[in-house]
């Protein structure tokens, strides 16, 4: 697909990436860690009130039990991920564009994994040798409960890269587009998209 | 550990470590417990459980992966007339799932005589009562869950840490004041 620098698409980025960075990154940020805090009450549930696993759906699951067993949900949910870290991504500069483009990679692959068992989920289609949906890291490491782990090692790199952002070096702060650390947004605009996937 | 060079090929190595580390981990898991009884982890509904909706089909987790070929679970109410239909079918890596028919109010019994793929071996009966009442209906089963086991629970802990450390940082550490 080819986007020219004067389109409304690069408008539309340039602004996500200039001076609504901050607030994108806000809104992204909490709904990731709203996520989490749904998988922290399912916690809660399962060891602290000792319910059993079925019965620990978080909070949004308990009034909506088929969100918790939806593969639709959650690849809903890695593909809003993907999107986001996709989308916020040029206005990361130096040490904090490297963390976020880990995470954005390290999602890529889990919202691939999500898309195999979206796919395995209403189709017949399984792995060699299994029975049950089975994403491709399961085949290596059976009988875990991979979701997590996909999301922690997503997440740090992301909260590495918010906290360099918002804790840039003078040569990082001086690349910034965006307002999300004080002093920077003044020194230039963001660059034509065309040249942004360095 | 600056240049993005350097911060990908920390990343890539930390996640292969951490791949390998699960791998071995299971592993180990995987040998130990090949060692112990096997036993039930959950019966879905559970044993004793009063339901307000029949559910539309049992669940067994044990503690290894069931041999289906050579698992049985057999439902009951109480004329003693089969509610089972079908065959039984896997429930994720460690779990049995028959379906049931029954639209009624009922004592049922669910026996079951589990055999792991290492040969192991666990049996009994677990009962539960269908009520009256109409009440939410039990969620579908899954082949592919999205819980919280305890290495889940490890990360989610890992990840609070993590952000508490980077809110403490970003308060200890006050961004420079712009000199213009």
């Amino acid at each position: 697909m080819t986007i020219t620098p004067t389109g409304t698409w690069t408008g539309l980025l340039s602004s996500l990436n200039g001076r609504f960075h901050r607030t994108a990154l806000t809104v992204y940020m909490l709904i990731v860690v709203a996520h989490w805090a749904e998988h922290l009450v399912q916690a809660y549930q399962i060891w602290v009130l000792g319910w059993q696993r079925p019965e620990a759906r978080g909070v949004l699951g308990m009034p909506f039990p088929w969100l918790v067993s939806s593969e639709w949900l959650h690849y809903g949910y890695a593909i809003v991920m993907l999107v986001g870290l996709f989308l916020l991504r040029p206005g990361f500069t130096g040490r904090a564009k490297a963390w976020w483009t880990v995470a954005l990679a390290l999602q890529f692959w889990h919202h691939i994994e999500h898309a195999l068992l979206l796919v395995q989920a209403h189709s017949s289609f399984r792995f060699p040798g299994t029975t049950v949906a089975t994403s491709v890291l399961q085949l290596v490491v059976p009988r875990v409960e991979l979701h997590l782990f996909y999301n922690s090692v997503v997440f740090i790199p992301m909260l590495i890269a918010a906290y360099l952002h918002l804790r840039p070096s003078d040569a990082e702060r001086a690349s910034m587009a965006c307002t999300c650390a004080p002093g920077s947004g003044r020194a230039r605009t963001l660059r034509p998209v065309a040249a942004l996937g360095d | 550990m600056s240049t993005p060079a350097r911060i990908y090929a920390v990343a890539a190595v930390a996640v292969a470590a951490l791949v390998a580390l699960l791998a071995f981990a299971a592993h180990v898991d995987s040998a130990s417990s090949a060692d112990s009884p096997l036993k039930v982890v959950s019966v879905v509904p559970a044993d004793g459980a009063v339901v307000t909706a029949a559910p539309a089909a049992v669940q067994i987790r044990v503690s290894g992966r069931p041999d289906l070929a050579r698992s049985h679970i057999a439902v009951y109410d109480d004329g003693s007339s089969r509610l089972d239909t079908g065959a039984v079918s896997p429930d994720g890596d460690d779990g049995l799932s028959q379906a049931i028919v029954l639209d009624r109010p009922a004592e049922i019994a669910v026996a079951y005589h589990v055999v792991s793929v290492d040969g192991r071996v666990v049996s009994g009966i677990a009962r539960f009562t269908v009520g009256v009442t109409d009440g939410p209906a039990a969620p579908p089963p899954t082949a592919h869950a999205h819980g919280v086991d305890p290495f889940g629970a490890a990360l989610l802990v890992i990840d609070g840490i993590a952000l508490l450390v980077v809110v403490l940082l970003l308060f200890r550490r006050p961004p420079v004041p712009d000199p213009s």
